[in-house]
């Protein structure tokens, strides 16, 4: 299991060094010695998140107890996190299932900021239960990455 | 009521919302005597926001300024005295600010205006002023100063506390109840006067009254994203910022490609203000448990406020009345102190925060 974790932070480090934006410049925890992950989102598009998903979804299957582990944080705060509305279930249900399944296996957390439902409109019973929400979305990526979490 | 520890302070900061005067007795621990908000006028204000930036021919006009303000604030002092029961020779000095027109500490200065010559000419009162220039002389910031003054009145010993000032720019202080702790101070970045700006541009308003305004629009996340990742907020402290940084024209360079409405800009400048600030918390203060205390006019932006609450769920945020100082007052009764301090002889500057060489005594005295 260490030896996964190992290749997978190298393999992600690379994949996302030179694009982490609001880094504290405060030195990552030492207090957590498995890794945590944030995913990264650029393009803020379904699609995107639904790649990261499936990313996530095939490196958990290499790990014997998830339980163990925490989930890979994803911060939505962008047109992305439109697809997790009700009314858009029937257009993203592919995603949406995948997103449950993970959330339910622990592989995924995924977290919607309500600064973005209330620029929206977007009430919270129109979300489904298995997200999160949190008050400011790029502050919660500020507090992951002090807390040691790295970009997934 | 002993009247040999009176002093009276003068602030006029980067906001420049008014001049605060405050009489402070120092006698018994601290408290504000009287006070008194002096209005700077229009044209005054606007040859102060002139110099802020480059400028030809500014040595004449801060010449100008200089006196209009040293002036302004004997009127502002003499004004306070004859509301009160004080006598001038109940007072043992005053601790004037003056107002900033250009900090620049990684050039290594740092400029206030308000001619303390006159201060002391036109009140009969020995007046301290030009604090922060001595800091920097010893390789500081020369800011924050009040850091060491919240210290020496506020530490509690049984809990963390986080004194937060958002006026112009905003800057906390960490004071941990272990005192062997350090303290922590630094500008987290702008407090009002980025919104203070717009709302000026767009509604002649020199300020959005309990943040009503910004509350009628949304904040924009791609904007705030892109406000948050300016350098400044990922730099470690000790840090100091002003309006060289964060200005209308700064601002207006910002939006360009945003296509926003102004009430949705003033909105995502309140949540700058309020993101800045808590991430500067996360990123800098080694506390989860602390008690914020806020003062300055952003301490009665109540939606401000409300959004810090809201960002910071699981601590008691409220303003500094809460421990008898009341937060409109705080700036004014710290230059008092350091006025004192001055006259003591004793030290003014917390070297955890200004990241100066060493303690000095802070300040220029200007006799009666």
């Amino acid at each position: 299991m260490r030896t996964f974790l190992i290749s997978l932070v190298f393999f992600l480090f690379s994949s996302v060094a030179s694009a982490a934006p609001l880094q504290s410049p405060v030195p990552l925890s030492p207090e957590h010695e498995e890794p945590r992950y944030l995913a990264l989102i650029k393009n803020n598009s379904p699609s995107e998140v639904e790649m990261l998903f499936h990313r996530a979804s095939m490196l958990a299957e290499r790990v014997d107890n998830l339980n163990a582990y925490e989930p890979i944080v994803f911060v939505l705060h962008g047109e992305e996190a439109h697809a997790f509305r009700h009314r858009n279930m029937e257009q993203h249900k592919a995603l949406l299932d995948l997103a449950e399944r993970l959330e339910k296996n622990n592989v995924i957390d995924v977290r919607i900021c309500e600064t973005w439902m209330r620029a929206n409109d977007v009430d919270r019973s129109e979300l489904p239960e298995f997200v999160d929400t949190v008050p400011l979305g790029p502050l919660e990526e500020v507090r992951l990455r002090k807390d040691g979490y790295i970009y997934f | 009521m002993s009247t040999s520890d009176i002093y009276i302070g003068l602030m006029s900061g980067t906001s420049l919302d008014g001049i605060d005067v405050a009489a402070i007795d120092f006698s018994q621990y601290l408290s504000i005597v009287a006070t008194h908000s002096e209005t700077i006028p229009d044209t005054l204000k606007k040859e102060i926001l002139q110099l802020t930036q480059p400028n030809p021919d500014e040595i004449d006009l801060m010449g100008k300024v200089d006196i209009e303000l040293g002036k302004l604030f004997a009127k502002a002092v003499n004004t306070l005295i004859s509301q009160t029961k004080l006598s001038k020779t109940q007072i043992q000095a005053i601790g004037s600010h003056g107002q900033t027109i250009r900090h620049r500490p990684e050039f290594g200065f740092t400029l206030q205006i308000g001619d303390a010559n006159i201060i002391a000419e036109h009140t009969g009162i020995t007046t301290v002023a030009d604090f922060r220039r001595r800091d920097m002389a010893a390789s500081g910031q020369g800011a924050p100063l009040v850091p060491a003054f919240h210290k020496a009145v506020l530490h509690n010993p049984a809990k963390d506390r986080i004194l937060l000032n958002i006026g112009g720019m905003a800057n906390i202080t960490y004071l941990p109840a272990d005192n062997s702790k350090i303290t922590v101070g630094f500008d987290t970045g702008p407090g009002n006067v980025l919104m203070d700006a717009w709302i000026h541009k767009h509604k002649a308003l020199s300020y959005d009254h309990n943040g009503k305004w910004a509350q009628s629009g949304n904040c924009d996340i791609k904007l705030l994203e892109k406000l948050l990742s300016l350098p400044y907020f990922h730099e470690a402290p000790p840090k100091s910022t002003g309006r060289e940084q964060f200005h209308l024209d700064w601002l207006t360079h910002q939006l360009e490609g945003f296509n926003l409405s102004p009430e949705d800009t003033q909105a995502t400048l309140l949540e700058l203000t309020a993101a800045s600030i808590v991430s500067a918390i996360q990123s800098h203060v080694a506390s989860e448990s602390f008690e914020l205390l806020v003062c300055g006019g952003g301490s009665r932006n109540n939606a401000l406020m409300q959004r810090l609450k809201q960002l910071l769920p699981y601590n008691d945020v409220s303003t500094t009345d809460k421990v008898g100082i009341n937060a409109d007052w705080m700036e004014a009764a710290a230059f008092a102190w350091l006025a004192k301090r001055c006259l003591e002889g004793k030290t003014g500057n917390n070297t955890d925060v200004t990241g100066a060489d060493g303690e000095r005594i802070l300040g220029a005295i200007y006799q009666a």
